[in-house]
């Protein structure tokens, strides 16, 4: 196993270096970074010269490549071509304010869906599986950006009419001392619920199918034959073995969800990755752009070997070379 | 297995607490090169927003406001080029830092800092308030002026623009209390000079492309003021809080504490306004906001900003051959309907607002706006009889929707393409109509939507490759001084290659020209000249909306980019 990590780390880091290139090509063809100053009647056509050589502008993109590794490398990201501000401070804090909700939420879903999807696959076309299947895909279907709205309607129409706050439309703030207290779960409650519901219904429906999978299992009827109780069965034998695939997704989807739940951050203006990724995208901020784009490359390529590993320790079956 | 189990239990518990963890200790403020904010596990906004009361009443109480801000910035010093937001000048420069004059919601210059301005052709005067303070206690004196003037002509400075300041070529003083800078030239312009005063002892020796990434502060990290506000703290994603300034030489403000809380999303911003989590907002225009236009115990306000969305038809060797007709000109003008455009984009939520006929000034501007342009309103029967007499053939008889007939003239197609901004709704929808406008009058209009970052780029724009543009000049102040390099010729923001030499002659003029009188009337005949030549047809300024709770009072709206904080310290709730 050990041998297999080194080897995944030292493929990776080819893969990062091309990711890092097509990355840095594609941004910089995007278009100029002072597109917007241009459209200012009052900005001087010398100073815009002088920004196109002072960041290097006007070499090819190959130079800019090499600037820009050493940028990341040495300095952190370096820094801001618009701001002058170093990236990293920035970057860094919108890391944790993701992580903070997308560990809630996926846990939440993860929690919630293995009870569901476990009880649905026992219950198969019972009442309760027909009504969590429907509800799973009315999760599905539903757009991020309207059930955070309709959430925020509800919530805001439910404190007009009654004067009770539940729970807060906007904003990551947090009175008082330590993370749990209830102003911040009030903050964070819409954004978790808008996640929740999205990523229960993935891992509500993966779990079923799983397990669904796992319980006709020539082994598992073996073990009812010798009188093993039920409970034990679905414990020892089933369990455990559809858990496989779930958590091999959730820890794929959580990756991917580091890069920022980019459209309920928006919504909810929370000061996450997601949030920052448009904010910098609006602006043109090419090389924030960059950083964040590499530091999802790398999220992803950390979760895709994170998965690898807990399915190789969940299966003893699976050895790898 | 069960180990197995177990352990990814725990690494799942250690998640959580991890996240937790996170949201505890992270540290928002970002140091800039002279300050030295201590890290805390709480963030100077968090502690604010805790002590904000969360009902309307008890922020009565208090005297305490919360504003929604629907960006966040780059930093507070917005002479810069990262920094010139106007949420920065918000939250940062309006209510905090103030500058020889200010300019009121009508456009008119009020005399601030300075009591007195004298302006001559080779000198600016300027006699400053002798009450003026810093909230340090230190007075506000000539060589703040010297130290401001200083920032903006040095060439390592990265200023978004010298305008002016390049022109003073020294300052002599008499007395700590009056300076005079001498011009080279007669600088017409200058009641938007020294806008913004830098405070010269708590800046001296800083690096002024640095200072500012998170305060309004001197070397010593405390803030610093010279208006009815001290930005006390700013916390990046999150907010600002103002507090009141008492050694303000003006009317102490009514209100002890102004909390900008940053919610991006104007759908956000709406259900904060309705819930009470925030008692005002100034969002960007979106038909959204219609919800809120009849909602009770709330004011809506909605004025033309200074923002010149306006098309223009290219002269240059990009363009086609037709559009050097001014027929042809005139028919595009006289077969738009503007108002109706006006109407479907900005009916909704901001009844009421006029067309633009005026390439110069604004609607909101009563001394210096002509509608020039009016002449030109939408008559397309007028438009076809035109093409006619212009000698064209092969168009319509009368205007029809259904029309497939297009004019030609003396061998030219009266076809062009239409560029603007791909994925801005509001232009796209624009351009949707004047095609079938002009379609109705026998001119094709082909679509031409390009993404903004390639409009405004090198290719587009600045090397004036399109046929016919549609975009907006947004304006800092009222001043017709941003006309001259546009619509001059050869001007370097004229991009469309319109040459009148006349036109161009009263614009360079009106540069030197310190009468406002006859200023006055050189921008206002310049713009009727254009108003003949149709170099461009102008369309609307987008609504600057601000809304705020029934119980405030003293909230103006302004079109100018000083934003709604720019009488501040006149806010006060009612009881």
């Amino acid at each position: 196993m050990l041998t297999f990590i080194v080897r995944r780390v030292l493929y990776s880091i080819p893969v990062l270096i091309v990711s890092s290139f097509l990355i840095f090509t594609f941004v910089s063809l995007a278009g100029s970074p002072l597109a917007k100053l241009r459209a200012n009647p009052q900005f001087s056509q010398v100073t815009l010269h002088h920004l196109e050589h002072q960041y290097h502008l006007d070499k090819p993109i190959p130079v800019r490549y090499a600037y820009w590794v050493e940028d990341v490398t040495l300095h952190k990201f370096g820094s801001s071509l618009l701001t002058q501000q170093p990236i990293w401070p920035d970057l860094k804090r919108v890391m944790a304010h993701t992580a903070q909700l997308i560990i809630t939420s996926e846990l939440l879903a993860l929690i919630l869906g293995c009870i569901v999807g476990i009880y649905s696959a026992i219950r198969q076309y019972s009442a309760f599986d027909y009504t969590f299947t429907s509800l799973s895909f009315l999760g599905f279907a539903m757009p991020t950006f309207w059930l955070a709205l309709l959430l925020q309607i509800l919530f805001v129409d439910i404190y007009l009419k009654w004067n009770v706050r539940i729970f807060y439309t906007s904003g990551l703030n947090n009175p008082g001392h330590g993370a749990w207290s209830i102003d911040r779960l009030q903050h964070l409650g819409l954004p978790i619920i808008t996640l929740l519901i999205i990523s229960f219904a993935l891992y509500s429906r993966y779990m079923r199918a799983s397990m669904l999978d796992v319980i006709n299992m020539d082994y598992v009827r073996t073990a009812r034959a010798k009188g093993v109780p039920e409970g034990k069965v679905i414990r020892r034998h089933v369990l455990r073995n559809a858990l496989i695939p779930v958590v091999t997704v959730a820890t794929l989807n959580f990756g991917a969800l580091l890069s920022g739940a980019i459209i309920t951050e928006t919504v909810f203006s929370l000061d996450g990755m997601g949030y920052y990724f448009i904010n910098k995208l609006n602006n043109l901020d090419l090389y924030a752009i960059m950083a964040w784009l590499l530091v999802t490359a790398v999220c992803v390529i950390v979760f895709n070997l994170i998965a690898d590993i807990v399915y190789g320790y969940l299966d003893p079956r699976i050895r790898y070379d | 297995m069960h180990r197995r189990l177990g352990l990814l239990l725990g690494a799942a518990l250690a998640a959580l607490l991890l996240s937790a963890a996170a949201g505890a200790s992270v540290n928002f403020a970002r140091n800039s090169a002279a300050t030295a904010t201590p890290k805390t596990t709480e963030t100077a906004f968090e502690r604010a927003w805790a002590a904000v009361p969360k009902s309307q009443k008890a922020r009565e109480a208090k005297k305490v406001v919360v504003f929604g801000a629907e960006q966040d910035i780059d930093g507070f010093n917005t002479s810069l080029n990262c920094c010139s937001e106007y949420w920065a000048v918000v939250m940062g420069n309006s209510p905090v830092l103030r500058g020889a004059y200010t300019i009121t919601n009508t456009g008119a210059y009020i005399h601030d800092l300075a009591t007195k301005v004298v302006a001559t052709p080779r000198s600016l005067t300027y006699v400053l308030r002798k009450n003026a303070k810093w909230n340090d206690g230190r007075h506000v004196t000539a060589a703040d002026f010297i130290y401001t003037w200083k920032q903006f002509i040095n060439p390592n400075n990265d200023v978004a623009t010298r305008a002016g300041y390049d022109d003073i070529t020294g300052a002599t003083t008499k007395g700590p209390y009056q300076v005079t800078f001498h011009l080279k030239a007669p600088f017409a312009d200058y009641k938007d000079l020294f806008g913004l005063i830098y405070p010269s002892v708590e800046l001296a020796g800083q690096d002024f492309n640095k200072i500012w990434a998170n305060c309004v502060c001197g070397k010593n990290g405390k803030p610093i003021s010279d208006g009815p506000f001290i930005l006390q703290s700013y916390t990046k994603g999150q907010g600002a809080v103002l507090v009141k300034n008492n050694t303000w030489y003006g009317k102490k403000a009514s209100l002890n504490e102004i909390l900008f809380k940053i919610i991006t999303d104007t759908n956000t911003e709406i259900q904060a306004m309705r819930g009470g989590e925030v008692d005002a907002i100034a969002p960007s225009p979106q038909t959204a906001l219609s919800q809120l236009l009849h909602q009770s115990g709330i004011v809506y306000s909605a004025i033309p900003a200074l923002y010149q969305e306006h098309l223009d038809l290219q002269f240059g060797p990009h363009g086609v051959p037709i559009m050097k007709m001014p027929a042809f000109r005139k028919a595009i003008m006289l077969g738009i309907n503007r108002q109706a455009i006006v109407n479907s984009l900005f009916g909704s939520y901001a009844p009421g607002l006029k067309l633009l006929n005026n390439l110069i000034f604004f609607n909101t501007d009563k001394l210096n706006y002509r509608p020039d342009f009016a002449k030109w309103n939408y008559n397309p029967k007028k438009a076809i009889a035109m093409l006619k007499a212009a000698g064209c053939t092969g168009g319509p008889s009368t205007p029809s929707a259904s029309n497939n007939a297009y004019w030609t003239c003396h061998g030219d197609k009266a076809e062009f393409t239409y560029t603007t901004t791909l994925g801005n709704q509001r232009r796209e929808t624009s351009e949707a109509i004047v095609q079938a406008e002009l379609k109705a009058i026998g001119i094709k209009v082909d679509n031409g939507l390009v993404p903004a970052n390639v409009m405004f780029g090198p290719d587009v724009l600045a090397a004036k490759n399109y046929q016919a543009m549609e975009f907006a000049w947004v304006l800092g102040s009222p001043d017709g001084q941003w006309a001259v390099d546009t619509w001059r010729c050869n001007g370097p923001s004229n991009y469309l290659s319109y040459c009148n030499k006349r036109v161009s002659a009263l614009l360079l003029d009106s540069q030197h020209q310190l009468n406002d009188a006859k200023r006055r009337a050189e921008f206002q005949q310049a713009d009727a000249l254009m108003a003949n030549d149709l170099p461009s047809v102008p369309m609307y300024s987008p609504p600057s909306i601000l809304i705020y709770k029934k119980g405030l009072k003293g909230f103006k709206n302004t079109p100018t980019s000083a934003g709604p904080t720019w009488n501040a310290q006149d806010w006060q709730w009612t009881s």
